[in-house]
């Protein structure tokens, strides 16, 4: 089969399965959703009646189905918090977190790349050890550690970057990229670090291979063997990388969001969580796990565009 | 004479736990304009570093220790890294062992091939030239689909096809010397003698220069027309090829041609030489480093310093054999 269809066909499976069991992991949730509408003071009559406008007496199967239809027509149903349909709240918030994930990955490749190349060129020196550290370091620390310290020097030394709230980026381009500037630094510390520790091995091992010795016997220069050839051999894996650090930097944006109170999906997930919202937490949940198994299949699919031994093995 | 490659007195050295021990030891070699020179031993004897060293490709934690090696009159041990990037795959060339592995897998085979002409080119040359110039050279080295193999990646090549290419893209740039570490090793037989060949055509239309590494002694002999024996970083013995083969006189040359198979020697133990090339923190570096394996070996071998006999083209360093009385003996022998 070819290689694209094949990889589209598992997507779909892959969402399928993910909708199975957020489903199903919600239905083990304990709580009657019901009883948390009316409150502990309801009657069981109302609250029967309310279990049956509801669906929730109706067996599971046939709830899962109704669930998915409706939802892939777009409609998840009413937040019981905020009264309002779930696709309204989510597509209000959902470019906020669209942006900060943007700039996030944005952010860690502009500074995991040229660091990478540049550790592994100095592989052997002694002053990039500090660097090496560093970037340990960045894989170590939670986000949201980071997120305080760029807040005490930015915000509180500084008084240059603002700590807390967003502006639209229709009221103010540069006021928004201003107020998603330290979050995305914050997630965007972890992301680098990744991308700078497997460029940098992913370069010192690929400078080893013979196509190198290859390339230095027709008398290139490191310079032109680094950048036409070497860089793109260590790019693949990182790219594989890539699909895992957008899945990173979205549950990075659930604990940043709450941290530089941004009303974003991560605000929206741990809010509806802690009042039992459940056809929110659903639909977030899918919403999320759609993100990431979409940026996989991109990934895979670029996978095939870089790696020409992918492409054409495919197509037998 | 011209002479296109000389090594003299050439020494290379690893450090090992402190110690320094010569991987290649005092050796010299030359090769003349057009000529195919053989340089034959076991693993690890040290041909590949000598070939290697004579790109300036040998390995980083080895050192130079002595000796000279000169390309076309030209002391290559002073180029600067700049020098050596202009000269490499311009006046001279290497092709090595491996070609399964040896080029780049995300790129196409013309780009490989263009970027050294490009790497070279005092001035831009126009995308058809380029071409032309590079189809033509996959056609010299008898690729049977040019057009199909310049558009190719490497994985869709068969490993006799990336051997071509790779000969291809060392002489693309018409260097004067091809130094061949073991090109043919990692082939089939049949595909061997088709690059042996190529190589042989290259050597006679374009007057090329060739240091031909082998351990096989049976290649060797009919390819090249001087053969040097190497044995644990040391040449022992060098002449004619025809010579050579015939009238091996190094205990260890003669051990080698013993174990080539032929069809003479058809339903006979075949012989081998025992033991194998002691690891470099063995080797004591006094006396004759075959001793250890040497039928004929005498404690005088384990300590005398070694010395070059020389007759005509023929060279020996052996402490116990006279390489003249030894060609006496030859001629005379053929003579009864």
């Amino acid at each position: 089969m070819h290689y694209y269809t094949r990889k589209l066909l598992s997507t779909l499976i892959t969402l399928f399965l993910v909708s199975v069991l957020t489903f199903s992991i919600f239905q083990l949730v304990p709580g009657d959703p019901a009883q948390m509408i009316l409150g502990v003071d309801a009657n069981p009559q109302q609250i029967e009646a309310l279990r049956s406008t509801m669906d929730l007496d109706k067996n599971p199967v046939i709830r899962y189905t109704n669930w998915v239809l409706r939802a892939v027509q777009g409609d998840f149903g009413t937040s019981y918090k905020y009264q309002r349909p779930v696709a309204a709240l989510i597509s209000s918030s959902i470019t906020i977190t669209a942006q900060l994930a943007f700039l996030s990955l944005l952010l860690s490749i502009i500074i995991g790349i040229p660091v990478g190349i540049f550790i592994a060129k100095r592989d052997k020196e002694k002053k990039v050890i500090p660097l090496s550290i560093l970037s340990q370091l960045g894989m170590a620390i939670p986000s949201f550690c980071v997120a305080i310290l760029l807040i005490d020097i930015f915000s509180i030394k500084l008084k240059i970057l603002p700590s807390l709230g967003y502006i639209a980026f229709s009221e103010s381009p540069f006021g928004c990229f201003k107020s998603l500037l330290l979050p995305s630094l914050s997630i965007a510390f972890g992301g680098a670090a990744v991308i700078i520790r497997y460029l940098r091995s992913n370069i010192v091992s690929e400078r080893r291979e013979d196509y190198v010795r290859t390339n230095r016997s027709i008398g290139l220069s490191e310079n032109q063997i680094l950048y036409k050839h070497i860089l793109r051999n260590s790019l693949i894996p990182v790219i594989t990388i890539f699909g895992i650090l957008v899945s990173e930097v979205l549950g990075g944006s659930i604990i940043i969001e709450n941290v530089f109170s941004l009303p974003g999906i991560g605000k929206l997930i741990t809010s509806s969580i802690t009042s039992r919202d459940l056809p929110l937490i659903q639909a977030l949940v899918l919403y999320l796990s759609i993100i990431v198994v979409i940026t996989n299949m991109i990934v895979d699919l670029l996978y095939g565009v870089i790696d020409p031994r992918i492409r054409i093995k495919g197509d037998d | 004479m011209n002479k296109v490659l000389e090594i003299d007195n050439f020494t290379l050295s690893f450090k090992i736990k402190d110690k320094e021990v010569k991987a290649v030891n005092d050796i010299s070699l030359y090769v003349e304009k057009g000529e195919v020179v053989g340089l034959v031993g076991e693993s690890g004897c040290g041909k590949s570093l000598t070939a290697l060293s004579i790109v300036n490709l040998q390995p980083s934690n080895s050192k130079i220790v002595d000796g000279q090696i000169e390309i076309n009159g030209e002391d290559v041990l002073s180029y600067s890294r700049e020098m050596w990037n202009d000269k490499r795959g311009k006046d001279f060339s290497i092709i090595f062992q491996e070609p399964m592995s040896a080029l780049d897998p995300l790129v196409k085979i013309g780009n490989q091939i263009k970027e050294s002409i490009v790497a070279h080119a005092d001035e831009s040359i126009n995308s058809v030239d380029l071409k032309s110039r590079i189809m033509d050279m996959l056609r010299a080295v008898e690729l049977r689909n040019p057009e199909l193999v310049y558009d190719s990646y490497p994985h869709q090549l068969s490993g006799g096809m990336r051997q071509r290419v790779l000969i291809a893209l060392s002489l693309i740039n018409n260097p004067c010397l091809l130094v061949a570490d073991e090109p043919t090793t990692a082939l089939d037989v049949t595909v061997q003698s088709q690059i042996l060949k190529i190589l042989k055509q290259m050597n006679e239309e374009l007057s090329l220069s060739v240091l031909f590494i082998s351990h096989d002694l049976g290649v060797v002999k009919n390819f090249c027309e001087r053969i040097y024996v190497m044995y644990a970083g040391l040449i022992v013995e060098s002449g004619i090829s025809s010579d050579l083969i015939e009238n091996p006189i190094h205990p260890y040359t003669k051990g080698l041609i013993d174990s080539i198979p032929s069809i003479k020697k058809r339903g006979k133990t075949l012989s081998t030489i025992k033991g194998n090339v002691p690891t470099l923190e063995r080797r004591s570096g006094m006396g004759c480093p075959f001793a250890s394996r040497c039928y004929l070996a005498k404690p005088v071998c384990y300590v005398k310093k070694l010395e070059e006999q020389r007759v005509g083209s023929r060279s020996l360093f052996c402490h116990l054999i006279n390489l003249e009385e030894e060609l006496e003996r030859i001629k005379s022998d053929a003579k009864n």
